[in-house]
């Protein structure tokens, strides 16, 4: 695979948001070995940033010109508007070579995805559940649904955990980011994908203040007016509401897989399981999963593009793929084909099983969205929760907001 | 009968202030004490029993903090960039004041220019800063840094001296016209050595703020091996469940040279700050 | 002898300032050096925005009750601490401790303390049986900022408890001997007598306040991440939320300059407060 004279040594940069995460820091250190035992002259540098400086620092660097040459990407709103300054380079071609095209879904590379180039490597797929203890279910005496249910129920549910003097669910009241995904359910069970698709993207006659959109909202305010939520959980930031789901406070936290595996170590007694969230009657949705997944991306600033790529190929590798899954418990988006069994474990891997039964996916709408439309959707989501705004209200500014953007020529995306 | 009721006044307000500090005492210790006790349990530990004793103390995470924070080397980079700073600081800061603290040229503009950038949050310019750090090649450098903490500092460390100087008589400088010192001797030999606590008071609390600092290396780093310590024990912080354990430990270790060096030099630093603020105090004629 | 001082100030301190101001002028994401001029349209938002208010408003709350609160809790306690020599010395050197320790432990820790479940606060009003007043500090709008000043003063008071104390041993003995021969109560004393020889400290250590007030981020940043629903957000998180978060960062330098022009008129204030003095 080298050429003659023996290229000279090069040092790449690779910039993740798994700071403090032993098990991906553990992989990375295994991965550059992997890189320059098959590259001698490459040597992989990884530096592990906190999920919120991440975005800071990436930024920084990009805005000043010197950029790391590898980066995970959350795909949506925050890589386009990257993909917009002309800082992510397209990966399009390089994904359609041999190796690739069988290995790759397409639906992996939705997220990643913009006016069909794509901008990142896909391999790790998160879906969003209902996250239950079990044991909180069974204190209670309320039985754990085992398949779809609707908004009734779910109230229903709800209250029946009140009687017992127990909370339904728990959720980071101080973190916006991880409440909004109520929201992205809701507002695809009640108004549809189409429509939500159409009204980002600001076709004529749609608009977020319409009726299935204030509905979304009035659903996720009549939870919190129930009593629903855990009181304490107002207070919680984003590692607070593992320790408060594994702790039994609530007995749901509608959240993403990657926080299964965190849990299960550290609270090894709870019984964890995935549930789908409740499907709303009378709503244009069915009863889809969300999803995202999260990628590789690499800088167009990069001065070893070759290397680079080269680096990604071995990312990819079905070896790689697995030592990752094993070590993090996260699924991996690639088709890999049956990995061996206690890869991951159960609770991942009945999310992983019920997520390549599907085909249509539920986006996650804060990424997805441009960076400040997605920040208004957090501020107002925040603001409905702790009743600083009505439903109407909340809706009003994210169509302001929106349209503010039209203006501005950032939507349609 | 005035007698004995001043005497239970004396000794009820004497109860009434030994009480006060006492629960001062306790609120001002209390959380580190806790800290300390977290720093030796597990997480499950923890969650299982959030008020009891280490059971086990597992004095594994301090080894995990130092390791797996990398706090070897934070400790190092932290020890560089403070003393390095204050080096400069030293040198640069009394001069600067004792010349503002003179009637020259533009001395009104320099001192406003000061105080503005002395109120500024970091946060309003650190784009920009890190642009132009970058640009010279600045970034993820110890010298980067420092330069930073120098522009940042100057403006504190030329107010407190400054005043001093403001505080010595003019009559001292006078005598020392009349006996044909320069400017520059008078200040060396004469203003600066009166001066001197005021000096040790700004470069005490600075250093203090520079080591403690969060947001510069935050943003003007790049690599692991720059981080400072705060940062080293921030990603305890940063991943999906808290570690309070290791967390716990890397604040302890974080600590433990200030404190030490709070403890040595206690001395010095009351009698900088006797005579840094209180200066009218020690110049009474 | 001032040429390196001002040389090094002026790049690594005023120029960026400056360039912010320039920048506000732009629609700008700070991702790149792509950029648009717009004049004063950021400033024409901002003062729209109800949250750059709310910012701002957070900000002087933070800042007066900073002043008033570590200025108090240093002179309360370094009084109580000269009159009980043997516990003042004790509580004077453990004072100073929380000053050392750094913004994000000091919110770290304190956040472990206001937590509803595991929190010392919440359990402690239990066992003294009031229970009703737990609150969830950090997670009602009206309670978390009072929480955030709580943590901040702690961390604050120790340096004025030294300051003032310094100051105090500094006046006079025959001060205080004649004002109680005068007649004139404690309070009185205080009051007439000794503050006013303590009016160096008092401005020292104003400044000092005011400006770590205006700075606040880290604690913010770590306690509540600006919430609950975006009520605790002081103005340097603003700006950083602004630049970083929804990636304005031509907005966030407006934001920067309005935290500039107040900068100036606190010094302006300040040096004529000093010019009064000499």
């Amino acid at each position: 695979m080298e050429t003659t004279p023996p290229p000279s040594p090069v040092t790449l940069e690779l910039w993740t948001s798994f700071a403090g995460e032993k098990p991906q820091e553990e992989f990375f250190d295994v991965f550059r070995e992997t890189v320059s035992k098959q590259y001698p002259h490459v040597s992989l540098k990884v530096t592990h940033y906190t999920g919120t400086d991440f975005l800071p620092k990436l930024t920084a660097a990009m805005g000043a010109g010197s950029p790391p040459d590898l980066f995970v990407s959350y795909g949506g709103g925050q890589l386009k508007a990257l993909v917009d300054e002309g800082q992510t380079e397209d990966m399009t071609a390089f994904l359609s070579e041999g190796w690739a095209a069988a290995l790759i879904p397409e639906s992996a590379k939705s997220s990643h995805t913009f006016r069909g180039k794509t901008y990142a490597l896909p391999y790790e797929l998160n879906t969003c559940w209902l996250l239950a203890n079990k044991n909180v279910f069974k204190a209670a005496g309320v039985e754990v649904p085992t398949k779809t249910w609707n908004w009734d129920e779910f109230m229903g549910v709800t209250q029946a955990f009140k009687s017992k003097g127990k909370y339904a669910l728990t959720i980071s009241g101080n973190a916006p980011r991880h409440m909004v995904y109520h929201l992205d359910y809701l507002m695809e069970r009640i108004a549809g994908q189409d429509r939500f698709l159409k009204t980002l993207n600001r076709e004529a006659g749609h608009s977020f203040a319409d009726q299935p959109f204030v509905d979304a909202f009035k659903k996720f305010a009549e939870l919190v007016a129930a009593g629903a939520f855990f009181p304490g959980a107002s207070a919680y930031k984003y590692g607070d509401i593992m320790k408060s789901l594994g702790m039994g406070e609530a007995a749901m936290l509608c959240i993403y897989t990657w926080v299964v595996a965190p849990i299960m170590k550290d609270f090894p007694d709870a019984e964890l399981d995935i549930l789908p969230y409740p499907t709303v009657p009378g709503g244009a949705g069915g009863p889809d999963i969300a999803a995202y997944t999260l990628g590789m991306a690499m800088a167009k600033a990069s001065k070893n593009k070759g290397d680079a790529y080269n680096v990604l190929r071995i990312f990819a590798w079905r070896e790689t793929m697995l030592e990752y899954a094993k070590k993090t418990g996260n699924p991996i988006a690639l088709n890999l084909g049956a990995m061996p069994a206690g890869t991951l474990n159960p609770v991942s891997q009945k999310a992983e099983d019920l997520a390549r039964a599907s085909t249509k996916f539920v986006y996650r709408k804060a990424t997805l969205m441009p960076p400040e439309l997605g920040s208004k959707y957090e501020e107002v989501v925040s603001k409905v929760f702790f009743n600083t705004m009505t439903p109407e209200e909340a809706t009003a500014a994210l169509e302001a907001k929106a349209e503010e953007l039209k203006d501005l020529g950032i939507l349609p995306m | 009968m005035t007698a004995v009721y001043k005497g239970i006044k004396r000794s009820s307000s004497k109860f009434i202030t030994y009480a006060i500090l006492l629960v001062a005492t306790v609120i001002v210790v209390y959380p580190f004490l806790w800290t300390f006790l977290m720093s030796l349990r597990t997480n499950p530990e923890i969650f299982a029993n959030p008020w009891g004793l280490p059971t086990d103390p597992v004095w594994e995470n301090y080894v995990v903090a130092w390791t797996q924070g990398n706090l070897g080397v934070a400790t190092v980079n932290s020890a560089i960039i403070t003393m390095g700073s204050l080096v400069i600081l030293a040198a640069v800061s009394p001069i600067t004041a004792y010349a503002l603290s003179k009637p020259i040229f533009g001395r009104r503009l320099l001192f406003y220019a000061l105080l503005a950038g002395m109120f500024m949050a970091p946060q309003v310019f650190i784009i920009p800063l890190y642009v132009l750090l970058n640009q010279l090649g600045l970034i993820d450098t110890h010298l980067g840094l420092v330069l930073v903490y120098v522009a940042g500092c100057l403006p504190y460390c030329v107010i407190i001296i400054r005043a001093a100087f403001l505080g010595l008589p003019q009559a001292l400088e006078d005598s020392a016209r009349v006996d044909g010192l320069s400017t520059f001797q008078t200040f060396r030999r004469i203003m600066l050595p009166l001066a001197m606590p005021s000096v040790y008071t700004a470069l005490i609390i600075e250093g203090i703020w520079i080591w403690n600092d969060f947001f510069y290396p935050l943003i003007l780093t790049r690599s692991r091996e720059m981080f400072t310590l705060p940062l080293g024990i921030a990603i305890f912080r940063g991943g999906y469940m808290i570690q309070y354990g290791p967390l716990s430990a890397g604040t302890f270790i974080s600590m433990i040279p200030v404190v030490l060096l709070y403890l040595v030099f206690a001395d010095l630093i009351r009698r900088g700050v006797a005579g840094g603020v209180a200066v009218k105090g020690s110049t009474r004629s | 002898m001032l040429v390196p001082a001002v040389l090094l100030y002026s790049l690594f301190r005023l120029y960026p300032i400056l360039q912010g101001t320039y920048l506000s002028l732009f629609r700008w994401s700070g991702v790149s050096p792509q950029k648009e001029f717009i004049g004063y349209a950021n400033y024409l938002e901002l003062s729209n925005d109800p949250q750059f208010y709310l910012a701002f408003e957070n900000t002087i709350i933070i800042a007066v009750v900073c002043v008033i609160a570590q200025l108090f809790l240093g002179f309360a306690l370094a009084w109580l601490s000269l009159k009980s020599r043997s516990l003042g010395r004790l509580f004077q050197s453990a004072a100073l401790v929380p000053y050392l320790t750094s913004m994000v432990i000091v919110g770290t820790v304190w956040t472990w303390i206001f937590d509803p479940t595991m929190g010392i606060l919440n359990n402690l009003l239990d066992v003294m049986n009031l229970g009703s007043l737990k609150q969830v500090w950090l997670g009602n709008p009206s309670t978390a900022l009072f929480s955030i000043l709580i943590a901040m003063n702690w961390q604050g008071f120790g340096l004025y408890v030294i300051f003032f104390m310094v100051g105090l041993q500094s006046i006079p003995r025959y001060l205080y001997d004649s004002a109680k021969v005068d007649g004139l109560s404690d309070l009185r004393t205080i009051v007439h007598v000794i503050m006013p020889m303590l009016k160096e400290v008092i401005v020292v250590g104003f400044i000092l306040i005011i400006t770590a007030s205006f700075k606040t981020f880290e604690l913010v940043y770590i306690m509540t991440g600006g919430g609950p629903a975006y009520t605790t957000e002081v103005l340097a998180f603003y700006l950083y939320r602004s630049a970083f978060d929804m990636l304005k960062a031509g907005y966030g330098a407006a934001i920067g300059n309005v935290l500039l022009v107040v900068a100036l008129l606190i010094a302006f204030f300040y040096v004529k407060a000093v010019r009064a003095k000499e």
